[in-house]
């Protein structure tokens, strides 16, 4: 239903978001891509289609595709091919990729699987459109910050701070406290660069002007990172992010 | 061939959320659009394979793939 009209997503202004749906029921490739399609009032979105894993996998290795709308049952119901089982494969290509599993399954099994191997989230193909595109939209926000997160470490070695800007303030502020999940993530990330930012400088103006941020933004977040001992540590290498 | 029961309630909630759909997107308008009534299309020509398959002289043909 459209009946709720969702406030414009700050990410929009951020940069294009490419959805790839992959699934071999025409229906169903039609309908989540009017789904998609809708939060191109939110987000600059592209959607994208295809019919077969393989399609995917040859997608994938040559264009910059976000977030991945995927099917579990592919060909005849038995003797199918598991796209649960190819989420790795689909990982390996692009780490910061996050994927949606859409199955005609609700197997428990099925979606412990499939959040086991990686994806984001799973929903069956029963699933009413706006829990649908509710999921879509957060899958989209994890995919934005996934792939800042990475721009940003893989900028580390060339010493941008400014790349820590983006990461501190805008995630920050447009996920609010509705993705608890999200906003851990982002508090990890900001913990270890204020970190970082500590042992190289003493004073709070310093630590701001070396991440673009106000005098008083740094003096909060210094402040909470003191008070917050259950914040998680991130382990982060070069091309790749793992959140613990 | 025999008719697959996994398969037929596959499709046919493939075909009942696809309709859902339909009927979703003309919310508030007068008339069905283009999407809408490519996706009703759709349905209807997986109803038409259900129903074909469920006839005597066809049982098998929910055992083909998916229309690709």
């Amino acid at each position: 239903m459209r009946s709720h009209q969702p406030t414009k997503d700050p990410t929009a202004s951020a940069q294009h978001m490419t959805i790839l749906i992959v699934d071999d029921d025409a229906i169903t490739r039609k309908r989540l891509e009017l789904l998609a399609g809708d939060l191109k009032r939110l987000f600059k979105v592209h959607v994208r289609t295809c019919s077969t894993p393989l399609d995917a996998i040859q997608i994938l290795q040559s264009q910059p595709i976000h977030l991945l709308l995927l099917d579990k049952e592919f060909g005849e119901t038995e003797n199918f091919e598991n796209g649960i089982l190819l989420i790795p494969e689909f990982l390996a290509i692009r780490p910061s990729l996050q994927i949606l599993v859409i199955s005609g399954s609700d197997d428990d099994r099925d979606i412990i699987q499939a959040l086991t191997l990686g994806a984001f989230g799973y929903l069956t193909k029963t699933s009413h459109d706006d829990l649908i595109r509710l999921q879509i939209r957060r899958a989209l926000r994890m995919a934005y910050l996934s792939q800042n997160a990475l721009n940003a470490y893989q900028n580390d070695s060339k010493n941008q701070p400014l790349t820590y800007q983006e990461l501190l303030i805008r995630p920050l502020d447009l996920i609010g406290e509705d993705f608890p999940g999200v906003t851990s993530f982002v508090r990890s990330l900001t913990k270890r660069l204020l970190e970082e930012a500590k042992t190289k400088f003493h004073k709070n103006k310093d630590i701001a002007k070396a991440l673009g941020l106000s005098e008083s933004r740094t003096s909060t977040l210094l402040s909470e990172l003191d008070d917050n001992a259950e914040t998680k540590p991130l382990a982060v290498s070069r091309g790749e992010t793992h959140v613990h | 061939m025999s008719i697959n029961p996994s398969k037929m309630r596959h499709d046919l909630s493939s075909v009942i959320s696809g309709l859902r759909t339909a009927i979703a997107l003309s919310d508030g308008k007068d008339s069905i659009d283009a999407d809408g009534k490519q996706l009703i299309v759709l349905s209807l020509k997986r109803l038409e394979i259900i129903y074909q398959s469920l006839s005597e002289k066809n049982p098998g043909t929910l055992d083909g793939s998916h229309d690709a």
